[in-house]
């Protein structure tokens, strides 16, 4: 779904260190409307600090370079944080720590309501996520998965014209994570929203992005469609994924299909 | 009800039953006890001096002829208020430290922190003695150096509570979403930290009690002719072998009052065992 306009998003030369050691080197890339990317990485590659980055969330990395562009505003990333990007929406990773424990799940909707100012969106936005109507649980009386969807929701509820996921599939079981992710395509490709998720899992990153970024130790290696990414890896540890992305599961072709 | 008794998480903000009963009770029956008893708690009576257990006297009477039962009523007053008022403080100002060095950088944690660690290195009992010897022994000098000694505590657990909540991520949404830092405090940080706190503070509470009638007991806390425990047990020290009730009733006071509020913090803690 290539758009033909000028990228919604295009991250350039984004360098960060914690401490003095370099954690992002020159990482750059574009998110066109409604396209999905995924950014492929293992422990310690620096995933999460690009993330925060993106988000306006300096600790713990401090950005010495680096140029956001968003739906048309420029951000510098090297100067003080302005905040979060108005139009991306955050999802975080696990259900366990995305919810106030002591309050029930009504309230955290309704105080988001308040501060987004959208009162009167909030019940279509359940309805699109195939959630009920949010009575008076408490987040672990709720599975993990409508969790997972509901903070989706959350983060939809801003409207956003992108949202990021972070690692959506590592507190759920693979079943749960491929439903929760087709409700997530689904809905970004209705509403035209990009997408990028960030994850160690290439098989699933292969599934459901069209675009592909390998981190590897603070460095882009390759980004590109995932087509050519999984046929053509441009180097030793992209091969390396590429090739080891089914470890978890016997038969790669039975999830090719699903 | 039924839903929050169900709740594993929530269930952490109700009161453990059994323990806080007993503790409501107790301090019931003392402030019933105050407004019904007719005796005045330092009315001195020499005809009735020492008298044994009586009708009239349920827990007899001190060698000033004072009824005893009374005075153990009025001393709760000093005992469990001004303690739990001590250790409140002590709480209030341990959260405080805690919140604030857990919430800034790392030159101020540094800085707070390690001012508590050297407070830690005061023994409690010593520094109250040398603030009461240093201004005097009064109840207000009491309070103080209780004070002194007692949030450092609060302060640390407080500080890694905190920690461990700014990291979730619903912390992070709401900063996000543009939800002011002192109401991301006041809303999530707070109820996420003060059940951890509360345990902590039952636990100090007891404490502080020891404490307040050991050192009134010793001379520097509560002075004579107030009715506190431990001076209570000062004051029957001379008549230990002639008349024990002076001393008998106003320690038992001290022991039911300890262990209701130790088991009460004890329940509590083991229903937020997975929390701290």
């Amino acid at each position: 779904m290539l758009s033909d306009n000028a990228p919604l998003l295009s991250l350039n030369g984004l360098s960060a260190c914690i401490g003095r050691q370099t954690v992002l080197e020159d990482v750059g890339f574009t998110l066109s409307n409604g396209q999905c990317l995924a950014v492929v990485g293992g422990s310690g590659a620096g995933k999460s600090t690009l993330l925060r980055l993106i988000l306006g969330l300096r600790k713990p990395a401090v950005p010495v370079a680096g140029h956001l562009c968003f739906d048309g505003h420029d951000y510098a990333l090297s100067k003080a944080s302005s905040g979060k990007p108005m139009g991306i929406a955050y999802v975080p990773q696990s259900p366990a720590h995305g919810f106030d424990p002591l309050r029930r799940l009504r309230w955290q909707w309704q105080q988001l309501q308040r501060l987004l100012g959208k009162h009167a969106a909030g019940g279509e936005v359940l309805d699109a996520l195939g959630l009920p109507v949010l009575a008076k649980a408490f987040p672990h009386e709720w599975s993990r998965g409508m969790q997972q969807r509901l903070l989706v929701a959350m983060a939809l509820l801003e409207q956003p014209k992108m949202l990021i996921l972070d690692e959506p599939t590592s507190a759920l079981d693979p079943l749960i994570a491929a439903q929760v992710l087709t409700e997530v395509q689904r809905v970004a490709q209705e509403c035209d929203i990009a997408v990028m998720m960030v994850t160690h899992d290439l098989a699933l990153a292969a599934q459901f992005a069209d675009q592909i970024a390998i981190l590897h130790q603070g460095h882009m290696v390759q980004t590109g469609p995932a087509q050519q990414v999984l046929t053509a890896p441009s180097c030793d540890y992209a091969a390396e994924l590429v090739a080891h992305r089914y470890w978890q599961q016997e038969n790669p072709e039975s999830l090719a299909a699903e | 009800m039924s839903m929050s008794l169900s709740n594993p998480n929530v269930k952490q903000t109700i009161p453990a039953m059994p323990g806080t009963w007993t503790l409501m009770v107790f301090a019931l029956t003392l402030g019933a006890g105050m407004l019904m008893t007719p005796y005045d708690p330092t009315q001195a009576d020499f005809l009735n001096r020492l008298a044994t257990p009586s009708a009239l006297h349920w827990f007899g009477t001190d060698h000033l002829g004072r009824d005893i039962a009374t005075r153990v009523l009025y001393g709760s007053f000093w005992s469990l208020g001004l303690s739990l008022g001590v250790v409140s403080i002590g709480a209030a100002i341990g959260t405080i430290v805690g919140l604030v060095a857990a919430q800034n950088g790392r030159w101020v944690d540094m800085i707070l922190m390690r001012t508590t660690d050297s407070f830690f290195a005061f023994p409690e009992l010593i520094s109250a003695v040398t603030i009461a010897g240093l201004f005097g022994p009064s109840t207000m000098n009491l309070v103080l150096a209780l004070i002194v000694v007692s949030w450092m505590k609060f302060a640390r657990l407080v500080r890694s509570l905190a920690i461990s909540v700014v990291q979730q991520d619903y912390i992070l949404q709401a900063r996000l979403n543009g939800l002011p830092a002192w109401r991301v405090l006041w809303q999530h940080n707070l109820p996420n930290i003060l059940p951890g706190v509360f345990v902590l503070w039952t636990n100090s509470w007891s404490r502080t009690i020891l404490a307040i009638s050991g050192l009134s007991f010793l001379g520097f806390g509560v002075q004579p002719p107030n009715a506190e425990w431990g001076a209570m047990l000062l004051d029957g020290k001379a008549y230990l072998l002639t008349a024990p009730h002076i001393m008998i009733f106003p320690g038992l006071a001290v022991l039911f009052a300890v262990l209701t509020i130790n088991l009460t913090g004890d329940r509590w803690r083991d229903r937020l065992a997975d929390n701290i």
